[in-house]
């Protein structure tokens, strides 16, 4: 029995964790591939744009606050980039602001891990192997001592010769205080009722921002964000589905396993014990054995989530098992696991303790 | 008996108050592969206080349903039951479990034991109040079981188990034992320490109806009764 609900518990948990680790791959890969919108300085020029990775020219960070009051984005993030001289070469110095989100929520970023970054740079991989630099060196850059926090792995793309730091430190060593090159604005909330996402966007931000320009980097981003509506619509579904199919599997099994049992309750029954006796008794077992299953359960999928989450739903995974398990799902694992098997046991005991013991006794 | 002119039917005897049990024409049937066969027909019995009565017969004559029946375990087609003067199927299931738990001590036939208790433990869930355990190792030992109280049923043989279930049968000190076979599987030692607890019973006050296929006279019956197909016979 509590090893049913073990299993149970576990492929509910495996399915919730996953589902969750790949909605946050999801938002990662939407990021990798060009996002939503950029808000780019009026005087950019596009081809200059695509060909350096990043915009000359300037917005002032003010325009920030004014977009993200208009909350037509899950996530905006604030950067600097400029190309500048680093030894014998150049590197595109890039400063990352922490990220907003709409509505005061608090969301995992997509870009995090650099707004903290005052005296320590992070390297693309390119950057960091022309240098030979590794984790932990110190480096000298625009006249300034940092120390190398982490090495990113190669992605084929413009950023492996970046070089990143918060926005504030970047935008001292660069003397551009208050000063941004662009702003992703990621995750647009138009709602899947609106047919052009970037129309009606532009029709909201463009009057409020002046000296800007708006761009869209292709239509891959739009089949992204309705392939992740389908896959959330498909999950609100399976999820409850899931979960009642194990909730039908325990409580089946306890009601068989209460079946099973009619002989020792005819037992109690001969020996003079009451109905309610009976059913608190067989109840009480199979709860117990429900809260152990479901606590180890709660354990089980989470070794599932750590074993096969990382080559399911790829990178980040294995960071977000490592978290650990939950307080609430060790609770949540062995209260709903302890309640069903309970409920599953008590009808059978309760119709067994009511009927004459000899009968049951013969196990009809 | 049928065949023996020595015996004659009883399908009830006259009710005397002080009866422990009292039955009356008590018909049961079952439906066996589609036909019912009545396997208690028009049957009466009486245990008095203090006494011990042996109910003989050959296997498949009735007398385990008959003692179900007794003992409100099994609820007769028609007929009437009186455990110490109350009709155990005119009460609610609990009250009948009450009945059971104060008065009758069951010694069923087949070994129905919980596992996963040791000896002791499954001789105190017969036992209401505190200290069952207790008073359970104590009656072990004199049914011959000194030092199996921590064993599991499992792990104990045939005739240790079979009176595992005589001392369940009598830890509460019952005022009706309804045993049957309460000495099958065991040697002639063992059988004679579980008639002697019998025997005390009966000193103590209990009526005692014993179902055993051993001569009556081995548990020193006052009286004798034999069942064939259904039917029940005094032996004079």
């Amino acid at each position: 029995m509590a090893g049913v609900v073990a299993v149970a518990v576990a492929t509910v948990l495996l399915f919730l964790r996953i589902a969750d680790l790949a909605a946050d791959r999801t938002r990662i890969i939407q990021r990798d591939i060009g996002l939503n919108l950029r808000i780019l300085p009026a005087e950019a020029d596009l081809e200059a744009y695509w060909m350096k990775g990043y915009a000359d020219g300037v917005i002032e960070e003010g325009l920030l606050q004014t977009v993200h009051e208009q909350d037509v984005a899950n996530r905006l993030v604030p950067m600097l980039q400029r190309t500048v001289p680093w030894g014998e070469g150049e590197a595109i110095l890039t400063g990352i602001g922490q990220e907003l989100f709409a509505r005061g929520e608090v969301l995992k970023p997509v870009f995090g891990g650099f707004e903290d970054q005052d005296d320590e740079l992070t390297l693309g991989a390119i950057a960091a192997e022309k240098r030979g630099l590794v984790e932990g060196d110190r480096v000298s850059l625009l006249g300034h001592e940092f120390g190398i926090k982490r090495v990113l792995s190669r992605t084929g793309s413009v950023d492996d010769i970046r070089v990143y730091g918060s926005l504030v430190a970047v935008q001292r060593l660069l003397g551009m205080p208050g000063q941004l090159n662009e702003i992703r604005a990621l995750e647009c909330e138009c709602g899947e009722e609106v047919e052009d996402p970037e129309a009606w966007v532009r029709s909201v931000l463009e009057p409020l921002l002046p000296g800007t320009q708006i761009i869209r980097q292709d239509r891959l981003a739009d089949a992204r964000r309705r392939q992740r509506i389908l896959a959330e619509r498909v999950a609100t579904v399976a999820a409850p589905a899931l979960v009642l199919l194990a909730a039908l599997a325990v409580s089946g099994l306890a009601f068989i396993n209460g079946r099973q049992r009619r002989a020792e309750i005819g037992l109690f029954v001969a020996v003079g014990m009451s109905a309610a006796r009976i059913g608190a008794i067989i109840t009480w077992r199979a709860a117990v054995l429900g809260v152990v299953g479901g606590i180890g359960g709660v354990w089980i999928g989470w070794g599932l989530v750590v074993m096969i989450g990382e080559r399911l739903v790829g990178s980040g995974a294995g960071m977000a098992a490592g978290a650990g398990v939950h307080g609430s799902e060790i609770l949540l694992g062995g209260l709903v696991g302890g309640v069903i098997a309970a409920c599953g046991a008590w009808v059978p005991a309760i119709i067994a303790a009511r009927t004459d013991p000899s009968t049951t006794l013969r196990g009809e | 008996m049928a065949t023996a002119g020595s015996d004659r039917e009883n399908s009830g005897s006259p009710s005397r108050e002080s009866a422990l049990l009292d039955c009356h024409d008590l018909v049961r049937s079952f439906s066996i592969g589609g036909v019912d066969v009545r396997v208690v027909d028009g049957v009466g019995l009486s245990v008095e206080p203090g006494e011990l009565v042996v109910l003989g017969g050959p296997s498949g004559s009735g007398k385990t349903t008959l003692m179900m029946m007794a003992g409100g375990m099994l609820r007769p087609d028609s007929g009437s039951v009186r455990v110490c003067g109350e009709d155990p199927y005119a009460i609610s299931a609990d009250r009948r479990a009450a009945l059971r738990a104060s008065v009758i001590g069951l010694i069923l036939p087949t070994f129905e034991l919980l596992p996963y208790l040791d000896a002791a433990d499954n001789v105190a869930i017969g036992y209401r109040g505190r200290g069952g355990r207790g008073v359970a190792t104590e009656l072990l030992e004199q049914i011959g079981l000194a030092g199996r109280a921590g064993q599991l049923p499992g792990r104990m043989s045939a005739g240790e188990r079979r009176r595992l279930l005589v001392a369940r049968g009598l830890v509460h000190r019952p005022s009706l034992v309804l045993a049957d076979e309460p000495t099958a599987n065991l040697d002639r030692e063992s059988a004679e320490q579980v008639i002697r607890r019998l025997r005390a019973a009966c000193q103590g006050g209990a009526g005692v109806l014993v179902i055993t296929h051993e001569p009556p006279q081995l548990f020193g019956a006052d009286r004798v009764y034999r069942m064939e197909a259904g039917r029940l016979w005094i032996s004079e």
